[in-house]
């Protein structure tokens, strides 16, 4: 499957199904404090698995996550995609960015390509993200693809928000993502300092 | 036109159902017939951002008399159509969990790409039906591959599973060259228990590790046909 799943290419970034090699890095995360708003550290074991399950979600569902890299060195800066396993309510959009590629734009420009590959592409009417109401960094990257949390969807098991993302057609060459594409070009700006802290 | 006879025969009854349009379209219209050909209309749709589904075989299939073991990570193989649609074929002993099959089919596809052998989905010949899955399973923190199956109510008194298994023991050590290849079987299943002594298998010492399923695990050693113990019964052999 990793052969046939989709490449995308963005300004610095490339999205690519995810692969043996990427496995090290997935798993130093996942085993690591940053992953405590996505089902907490894991063992080697439950990485591992849930690694694999990744790679054959794209295979159940013909949808999936996806490893970003960089375009020009190759390395991995984390992963973005769509995510459904079984007993979730609606599709999911997700993310998560190994914590020493965080704070250079990577989760916006990865995520706003992935989003717009599946509502152009697959066709999608729209998605949502579950997010621990916690986690404010992913919350705030949220807000910023233009999601807005919904107090009546359904949730995963009670504990998380939803936050719904615009439609296609209020994403379609609109004020949003003009506004989206201008914040990944600042990232992308080596000239372009932001004062305060920089969220990824 | 049709599927190259390369792919399983299963795979017309699998592929009618489809996923996402861009995937199965895409592979129906680019059956191309050189691998030039291929190669430039992959990189044209990768450039383009669409997918092309690869449509060789990249995975081994093995074969008996009465089965097609296939891998589920096969790009032709439709693995919800086959194991999670509602009717499909239930599993023996399966977990009250609704959602664990959903996340070990996922899981088993992924341990493919990962160690490039698995569990492979064995397929009943004559009508087309998934009866289970077998094969080496090895993630990681097991303390080493084991050979895995589970099996669907339809497979109960056929003798797939020792048809299965033998087919698989003998890919593993003749086309794989392992030397050694156990699976770890609860004391109290007796069903496995027998198909372990079917198959030949010796029982060793008890097992445990941090990750085991269950806390009364025996390892049950596998060994090539010329090294199996005498099968404790012959009446299932004779067919």
């Amino acid at each position: 499957m990793p052969s046939s799943i989709p490449v995308i290419e963005t300004k610095r970034l490339v999205l690519r199904g995810p692969e043996a090699e990427d496995y090290p890095d997935f798993k130093a995360t996942f085993s690591s404090y940053r992953a405590r708003f996505m089902g907490g550290p894991l063992n080697t074991y439950e990485a591992w698995m849930l690694y694999a399950a990744e790679i054959g979600h794209w295979q159940v569902r013909g949808f999936g996550m996806w490893m970003i890299h960089d375009k020009i060195t190759e390395e991995t800066y984390g992963m973005a995609g769509a995510w459904q396993p079984a007993g979730w309510p609606e599709r999911e959009i997700a993310w998560i960015i190994w914590p020493d590629a965080a704070g250079k734009g990577y989760a916006l420009e990865a995520t706003h390509a992935a989003r717009n590959y599946l509502y152009e592409v697959q066709g999608w009417d729209g998605a949502v993200s579950y997010i621990d109401p916690k986690n404010l960094d992913s919350i705030r990257l949220a807000e910023r693809l233009g999601a807005k949390k919904d107090h009546d969807a359904p949730t995963i098991d009670g504990s998380d928000a939803v936050y719904r993302h615009p439609s296609p057609a209020a994403l379609r060459d609109s004020q949003l993502s003009h506004g989206i594409e201008m914040e990944i070009s600042h990232y992308a700006d080596p000239l372009f300092k932001p004062k305060g802290w920089a969220l990824d | 036109m049709i599927a190259s006879p390369t792919l399983p025969p299963f795979a017309g009854y699998a592929l009618a159902r489809g996923l996402t349009p861009c995937f199965r379209t895409c592979g129906m219209i680019s059956q191309s017939s050189t691998q030039e050909q291929t190669a430039t209309a992959r990189a044209a749709a990768v450039k383009k951002g669409v997918d092309m589904p690869y449509t060789g075989n990249r995975f081994p299939s093995l074969q008996t008399r009465r089965l097609q073991l296939v891998s589920p990570a096969e790009a032709g193989f439709d693995a919800h159509e086959a194991f999670l649609r509602i009717g499909a074929p239930r599993f023996i002993d399966a977990a009250d969990d609704p959602d664990a099959l959903w996340w070990s089919v996922a899981t088993i596809i992924g341990h493919w790409h990962l160690r490039s052998y698995g569990l492979f989905a064995v397929i009943e010949r004559s009508t087309g039906r998934p009866v289970g899955l077998i094969g080496p399973w090895f993630p990681k923190g097991w303390p080493e591959p084991e050979l895995s199956w589970h099996l669907t109510e339809d497979a109960r008194g056929k003798g797939y599973a020792s048809e299965a298994a033998e087919v698989v023991l003998d890919w593993l050590f003749h086309e794989m060259k392992w030397s050694t290849v156990a699976s770890f079987i609860p004391e109290d299943n007796d069903a496995s228990i027998a198909l372990a002594q079917r198959i030949g298998a010796r029982p060793e010492q008890l097992v445990s590790f941090r990750l085991a399923p269950a806390d009364n695990m025996r390892t049950w050693r596998h060994y090539p046909a010329a090294r199996r113990l005498e099968q404790p019964s012959i009446t299932e052999r004779l067919q």
